[in-house]
C-alpha cells in the first residue's frame, strides 16, 4: 500500500493574467513504512506538492492514489465516499500552528479530529490521551486555554491535535521551526517512534539538511515545480552536482568529515547521520 | 478563492497615466449619473462608454469578467425579483402573483446599470495602485481638516485595508485547510452543522488578524511612524494634459445625454 501520484500538475492563478505553474507533471510512489523528506529551495513546490498528498489541494490534472483509491475523486457517490475515508488515513501538520487551534482547552481542540471524524466518546477520550502522552502534554495543561501558549507548546498541541485520528500517512511542514533545541530532538524521535512503532509513513518538509540525515530514509529533491531525484538519503547527499542545482547543502557533519579529511586525517567523507560521524572520528583518532 | 478586488494590473494606457484624483472623481461621477439617467438610449450610450474604456485600460476581458464573478448572485437577483414588484401592463398573472411589463424592463435596466457600476469601478482599482489610489483619497479628504479629522490617518486605513484583503483571503484559505486535515467536512450535514463550521475558522482568522494588526503597528511605529506629521510624498500626484482631456470628455458626455433626456 503507499501513496502514489500520476502526472500531477498544479497551476497557481492568484495573478489576473498570468498562472504559475507550481507543479510540472509529478509522478511519485511514497511507499508504506518510509519517513519520505521534501527538499529544494524556497518556490520550488514543496508545500504545494505536500498538500496536494495531503488531500488539501486539488490539482489541476492529474491522479493521487492513497491505498489504491483516487483520493479526488468525485464522479459519483460511491467514489466520493471512498475518497473521503482515503483522505482520513492522511494527517498534515502546518508550519503555523496558530492556524489551527480554535477551541477554548487544548483538550477540547485536541479532540476535535476525531470528533469530526465521528469516533465513540470512549475512543476519542483513549486516543485523545495517547495523543497528549505522545506529545508530552501534562495534565495540568489540559485544561489551558490554546491561545496562551508559548509557541512551542502550540506547536505540540497543534501535533497532538492530527496525532488524535492516528493517521497511517502523516505529512509535517516544517516540524521542527520555531522549537526549543529540547522538544526539537523530542519531536524528531517521537517522528521515529511513531514510524517504528506504528508503521506510519511519513512525509516531512523541512530546510535543515541535519534533520533530514538524522530521521529520513528517501528525499525528494524538487526544484522549479520538478523532481530532480527522490533517493536513498545516502545517495542524495553524496551527489554534489544534484546538491548543487538544488540549492541544498551536504549535513554539517559530512562536510566537517571533509575537512578532517583535508587535513589528513584518515575518516570517511560519506557519512551523513551525526552519531556515526563522531563514532568515525573517534576511530580514526585511536 | 477568486476576490479581484482591489488588484492592480501594471500597464500603460490613457487609464494607468491619468492623475488618480481626476480619474477617482470622473468614475465616480460616470456611476452617480448612470444611475440618474432614466432614457435607455443613455444607457446604451453608458455602455458603448464602458466598452471603450475597457479597450482603451487594455485590461484583459478575462480579468474583468472575474471581477463580476462574486457579484453574479445579486445581479441575477435583481434580473428575476424585480419584474414581480411594479404595476403596470400585466404580461402574466397568478393569484396575487403577477409579472408586470415595466418589471422586466425595469430589471434589465437595474441589472446593466449594477453591471457597468462593477466594471466601472473595478476599472478604478485594476488601473490605479493602492498606495496612488490611497493618495488620491487623501488628497480628496482634505477638506476635512476643518472638521479636525485628519485625512492622512483616513487614507492610511483605507490603504492598509486594501493592502490586507488579499494577505487576509490566503490566511482563511491555509485556516481552511488546516481545519480540513483534521477531518472537516465544509460539504457535510445541515444547515446548522455548516453554520458550526465555520466557527474552526473565523476564530482563528480574526485572532490573527488583531495580531498582526498589532505587529504591523510596532513595525510601523519603529520606523517612528506617527500620525499627525506632515510628510511628503516621493511620487506627487499631478494634472497633465490626458487629465484635461478626461475631463472635457466627460463633461460634453454628461452635457449631450443631458440635452437628449430633456428632448426626448
Amino acid at each position: 500500500m503507499s501513496i502514489e501520484l500520476r502526472n500531477v500538475n498544479y497551476f497557481y492563478s492568484d495573478n489576473l493574467i498570468n498562472s504559475y505553474q507550481a507543479l510540472d507533471n509529478i509522478n511519485l510512489t511514497i511507499n508504506d513504512g518510509d519517513i519520505v523528506a521534501i527538499a529544494g529551495e524556497t518556490g520550488a513546490g514543496k508545500s504545494t506538492l505536500a498538500e496536494i498528498i495531503a488531500g488539501l489541494l486539488t490539482p489541476t490534472s492529474g491522479n493521487v492514489f492513497v491505498d489504491g483509491a483516487n483520493i479526488y475523486a468525485n464522479k459519483n457517490k460511491n467514489e466520493k465516499i471512498l475518497a473521503k475515508k482515503a483522505k482520513q488515513k492522511i494527517g498534515m501538520v502546518f508550519q503555523y500552528s496558530d492556524r489551527q487551534l480554535f477551541e477554548e482547552t487544548v483538550e477540547k481542540d485536541i479532540a476535535f479530529a476525531p470528533k469530526e471524524m465521528r469516533f465513540s466518546d470512549e475512543i476519542i477520550k483513549e486516543k485523545v490521551s495517547c495523543a497528549m502522552n505522545l506529545m508530552g502534554i501534562s495534565e495540568d495543561m489540559k485544561e489551558a486555554v490554546p491561545y496562551n501558549l508559548s509557541g512551542g507548546e502550540k506547536k505540540r498541541v497543534a501535533i497532538a491535535g492530527i496525532l488524535s485520528f492516528s493517521p497511517k500517512y502523516l505529512i509535517l511542514d516544517e516540524p521542527t521551526v520555531g522549537l526549543d533545541a529540547f522538544y526539537r530532538d523530542e519531536i524528531l524521535k517521537l517522528i521515529l517512534h511513531l514510524n517504528k512503532k506504528e508503521n506510519t509513513t511519513i512525509v516531512l518538509i523541512s530546510h535543515s539538511m541535519e534533520t533530514i540525515a538524522e530521521i529520513a530514509n528517501k528525499i525528494i529533491v524538487m526544484k522549479g515545480g520538478k523532481i530532480l531525484k527522490h533517493d536513498t538519503v545516502y545517495n542524495i547527499f553524496n551527489d554534489k552536482k544534484l546538491l548543487n542545482e538544488a540549492k541544498l547543502k551536504q549535513p554539517k557533519i559530512t562536510a566537517f568529515l571533509k575537512k578532517l579529511k583535508d587535513v589528513g586525517l584518515n575518516v570517511k567523507t560519506d557519512i551523513i547521520k551525526f552519531d556515526d560521524g563522531v563514532k568515525n572520528i573517534i576511530e580514526a583518532l585511536r | 478563492m477568486n476576490i479581484t478586488l482591489g488588484q492592480y494590473i501594471d500597464g500603460d494606457s490613457f487609464l494607468h497615466n491619468m492623475d488618480s484624483r481626476v480619474k477617482f472623481i470622473l468614475i465616480v461621477i460616470l456611476i452617480i449619473t448612470l444611475f440618474l439617467f432614466n432614457i435607455y438610449l443613455s444607457l446604451f450610450a453608458y455602455t458603448i462608454l464602458t466598452i471603450i474604456l475597457i479597450y482603451i485600460s487594455k485590461i484583459p476581458l478575462n480579468s474583468v469578467i472575474k471581477s463580476i464573478k462574486p457579484l453574479y448572485w445579486i445581479l441575477l437577483l435583481t434580473l428575476l425579483t424585480n419584474p414581480f414588484f411594479h404595476e403596470g401592463k400585466n404580461i402574466f398573472s397568478y393569484s396575487i402573483i403577477s409579472v408586470t411589463e415595466e418589471g422586466i424592463l425595469i430589471g434589465i435596466t437595474m441589472t446593466v446599470r449594477l453591471l457597468l457600476l462593477i466594471i466601472l469601478s473595478s476599472l478604478l482599482t485594476f488601473t490605479t495602485k493602492t498606495i496612488v489610489l490611497a493618495d488620491a483619497i487623501e488628497d480628496l479628504l482634505k477638506p476635512l481638516k476643518y472638521f479636525k479629522i485628519n485625512p492622512h490617518t483616513i487614507a492610511m486605513i483605507v490603504s492598509l485595508g486594501l493592502r490586507f484583503v488579499p494577505t487576509t483571503i490566503k490566511e482563511f484559505e491555509q485556516i481552511v485547510k488546516a481545519q480540513k486535515s483534521r477531518g472537516m467536512d465544509f460539504d457535510d450535514g445541515n444547515l446548522i452543522k455548516k453554520i458550526k463550521n465555520f466557527i474552526p475558522i473565523i476564530f482563528p482568522l480574526i485572532l490573527l488578524t488583531f495580531k498582526r494588526a498589532e505587529e504591523l503597528s510596532l513595525a510601523m511605529e519603529a520606523r517612528c511612524y506617527t500620525e499627525n506629521k506632515i510628510r511628503t510624498r516621493r511620487k506627487k500626484l499631478k494634472m497633465t494634459v490626458i487629465d484635461y482631456k478626461a475631463v472635457l470628455f466627460v463633461f460634453l458626455f454628461i452635457l449631450t445625454l443631458i440635452i437628449l433626456q430633456s428632448c426626448i
